[in-house]
């Protein structure tokens, strides 16, 4: 969409110039959890002493453990046998998610999109990773990736809040920026966090079809997206594969419409595990 | 429609043949049945030509083959002037970057074929109904929409895809099968291998040659017991030297995730843990999709597709080839070409498999046979001279840096015929052609001796193993000692 030709009036400049201060910072732990997630040395016990750090992290990674994709016979009750369940990658991406969280979703008069983002992009994760395993792609990369895809748009928000005098009198224009604007800043904000490059190029790429390096992972994170939303609207199996089918990116990942119902019946499990992720009310001790 | 001949009708496609897969088998069976002048439709369910092999298994293994070796040869070579070692951050992809444009390249080449022998070539999923009939298949794209097409013959070459055991969830994230195994995003430290066949075993020395800590686990007692055992013994002993381990004899019994970890455990009580798990059990036909059963066909208890020595199944006019009918999946190019002629009309001769067809395993050391082994010779009778030529007595092998390497030539008694050829080492896959056509020329084992080749080349690891066998036989003559079972030491020790 065109911002300009939508709002002609509507000086956009405080969506485009975000320096390196504009940015944040991820907090010591996280920090260190993504340190010790790529270093051979580091037991997961370490990780988890780490991890026990922050309330915030620790009891999110208890809640997906817990959650219907990962839950085993027995409940998990302590943070070192959640970690064994998740294991690393999963570890660093639930601190990077919570980082995102606790750093982006505080931007005034924008909450509601603020957390709808932080939901969406857990569900998406899940979904991306679950079309990943069907592609036989990189089943790790694609939730990190669905979980960070739309991350631009907290941080394009609170940029807003910050350099706007009034933010609410423009709202629809200031959406109109995120949504053109958030892969890109996604991208930036991934490469200041030192995150895989391969993670920045598909952020860039999720919104369109451009061929890049990461290859099919912008197509995956994109379908994702579109499964995402469409459990938001409560949309049932039969329509949600009837969109899917017809989503471009589904084509383009050379998806038939057998793979698409098999892929759909994962949606109650998906969104049960990022219901108890994301409710508080679930909220494990 | 390009094909020629093929007729359009309200909304059925009539062709003379259509092909469904478009790996080797299928390519090949397409190809032949044009060149017969044949009206020919081959439907792939990717949207290029070539397979799984060129996607999921031939070409990637065998590009990240190459970088391990490169990595691996630049300390040889200089004799450990030059080291490298991998930074522990190394990602699979970056290992992996010339993949694509292999694959490209590959598709490019099979899609000009194609294209040049005017193949119709259309991108869906194809199966059989019950209404359609079993001339009568349905294609379905990508793009949803739906092609009716009417054939006199159906030639099904739709592969095989890992096999997936009751007993272990193969999840794509800890536990892999060779679809999966390199799209993980880093090297892992510690590699579980289960299985002890051609992808088990290439891939546990690939990770061993990259520096991870491979095991690998199989109810065999040795991996490869398809190859002669001197070759699997250098096998072994290469992979032991990269801190490989081979644990042959045991029956997994589960796989679970335990502390961030995949855990083994096994019939005899023993835990194996590694960080990430390859499941390479075998493979399975891909036949769901085609729903052969509403035309009335079926497959056997290993859901293979039974056919006669024609490539014909239980229906006559729909004939199978290459992994949908088993072993020997190497045969598939030459089984494909047979039938395409069978689609046209024309008996063919030879079987579904043959002695002739070579097998390579791109392991790190690479192996390769054709023909009879020294032990399938005597089994079936068959009394042999071998001629042995070690790399390290050749001029290419000690400047290539693949002593350890070596060859076993099978000839007949008398010496005057080649039965079979193994050889471990590097280019051993290549090298083995040659052998593979004496066998087809019907040539003597001294032609090695008497024509010349390039020099310095492997080739000259022919002449040693001919002289060798020149040797001997010369021995048995002038002394009646009967060779057979010696090793080299006793053979030179007999007096002359």
């Amino acid at each position: 969409m065109d911002v300009a030709a939508a709002a002609p009036s509507f000086d956009s400049a405080w969506a485009t110039n975000l320096d390196a201060a504009d940015l944040p910072v991820l907090p010591d732990v996280t920090e260190q959890v993504l340190r010790m997630a790529s270093d051979p040395q580091s037991s997961l016990q370490d990780l988890a002493q780490v991890l026990s750090r922050d309330a915030a992290i620790a009891a999110n990674i208890m809640r997906l453990a817990n959650s219907p994709l990962y839950r085993g016979r027995e409940p998990i009750v302590t943070l070192h046998q959640a970690a064994a369940r998740l294991g690393t990658m999963k570890l660093r991406d639930v601190a990077v998610l919570v980082a995102s969280e606790s750093r982006l979703f505080r931007a005034r008069g924008f909450e509601v999109e603020a957390r709808q983002a932080f939901t969406h992009g857990l569900l998406t994760g899940l979904w991306a990773q679950e079309l990943a395993r069907r592609l036989r792609g990189a089943v790790e990369e694609a939730f990190l990736a669905g979980l960070l895809h739309d991350v631009g748009t907290p941080l394009l928000l609170q940029a807003a809040c910050d350099r706007i005098v009034n933010p609410g009198s423009c709202r629809d224009q200031i959406l109109l920026v995120v949504a053109q604007r958030h892969a890109s800043v996604g991208a930036d904000l991934c490469r200041r966090w030192r995150l895989p490059e391969r993670l920045a190029i598909t952020l860039l790429h999720h919104h369109d079809a451009l061929p890049n390096a990461a290859g099919t992972m912008g197509e995956t994170i994109a379908l994702a997206d579109d499964l995402a939303d469409a459990c938001e609207q409560e949309l049932d199996e039969q329509a949600l594969v009837a969109r899917t089918s017809a989503h471009p990116a589904a084509a383009r990942l050379n998806l038939y419409d057998d793979d698409i119902v098999g892929l759909v019946r994962m949606k109650d499990t998906l969104v049960a595990t990022a219901g108890a992720v994301t409710n508080p009310a679930r909220t494990a001790s | 429609m390009s094909a020629a001949n093929a007729t359009n009708t309200a909304n059925t496609i009539e062709v003379d043949v259509v092909v469904i897969g478009g790996g080797p088998a299928g390519m090949h069976a397409a190809i032949e049945a044009s060149r017969h002048g044949r009206s020919v439709m081959l439907v792939d369910e990717e949207p290029d030509v070539g397979g799984a092999c060129v996607r999921r298994g031939t070409i990637p293994s065998k590009t990240l083959r190459e970088t391990a070796m490169s990595l691996d040869m630049v300390s040889k070579k200089s004799a450990g002037t030059v080291t490298l070692a991998l930074p522990d951050d190394t990602t699979l992809a970056s290992l992996l970057s010339r993949t694509r444009e292999v694959v490209a390249a590959h598709e490019r080449t099979w899609g000009r074929q194609l294209r040049d022998a005017h193949v119709d070539v259309v991108h869906g999923r194809v199966r059989f109904t019950a209404a359609g009939g079993p001339h009568a298949v349905l294609v379905q794209t990508v793009r949803r929409e739906t092609i009716h097409v009417h054939a006199d013959r159906i030639v099904i070459a739709t592969g095989s895809r890992p096999r997936m055991p009751d007993t272990i969830h193969v999840d794509h994230e800890s536990v892999l099968d060779s679809d999966s195994i390199l799209s993980l995003p880093w090297l892992p430290k510690t590699l579980i291998v289960l299985g002890g066949g051609v992808i088990a075993t290439e891939y546990a020395s690939i990770f061993a040659c990259l520096g991870v800590e491979v095991v690998c686990i199989d109810r065999a007692p040795r991996p490869l017991g398809f190859l002669d055992g001197e070759i699997v013994d250098a096998y072994l002993k290469a992979f032991s030297a990269n801190g490989g381990r081979f644990i042959g004899g045991r029956t997994v019994v589960h796989v679970e995730h335990e502390l961030g970890s995949v855990q083994v455990c096994l019939d005899d009580g023993s835990v194996f843990s590694a960080d990430k798990v390859l499941c390479a059990l075998g493979r399975t036909a891909n036949v769901e999709s085609l729903q052969l059963g509403t035309i009335g066909l079926g497959t056997d208890a290993r859901g293979l597709l039974q056919v006669d020595d024609q490539f014909r199944t239980a229906l006559p006019h729909i004939l199978a080839v290459g992994d949908v009918i088993g072993p020997p999946s190497l045969a598939s190019t030459a089984q494909g070409r047979r039938a395409g002629r069978v689609a046209c009309g024309i008996e063919t001769r030879g079987g579904t498999t043959s002695s002739r067809v070579p097998v390579g395993v791109y392991a790190v050391p690479e192996m390769a046979a054709v023909g009879l082994s020294e032990r399938e010779a005597h089994e079936q009778g068959i009394a042999t001279v071998v001629g042995r030529a070690a790399f390290k007595d050749t001029a290419r092998g000690v400047i290539a840096a693949s002593e350890a390497g070596f060859m076993k030539l099978v000839a007949s008694a008398d010496g005057q015929r080649v039965l079979g050829v193994q050889v471990v080492g590097e280019g051993a896959a290549e090298l083995v052609h040659l052998g593979q056509l004496a066998m087809l020329g019907g040539l003597p084992p001294r032609v090695f001796v008497e024509e010349a080749f390039n020099f310095p080349t492997m080739a000259e690891a022919y002449r040693i193993a001919a002289l060798d066998i020149a040797a001997q036989v010369l021995r048995t003559v002038r002394t009646g000692t009967d060779f057979s079972g010696m090793d080299d030491d006793e053979c030179y020790a007999v007096p002359i």
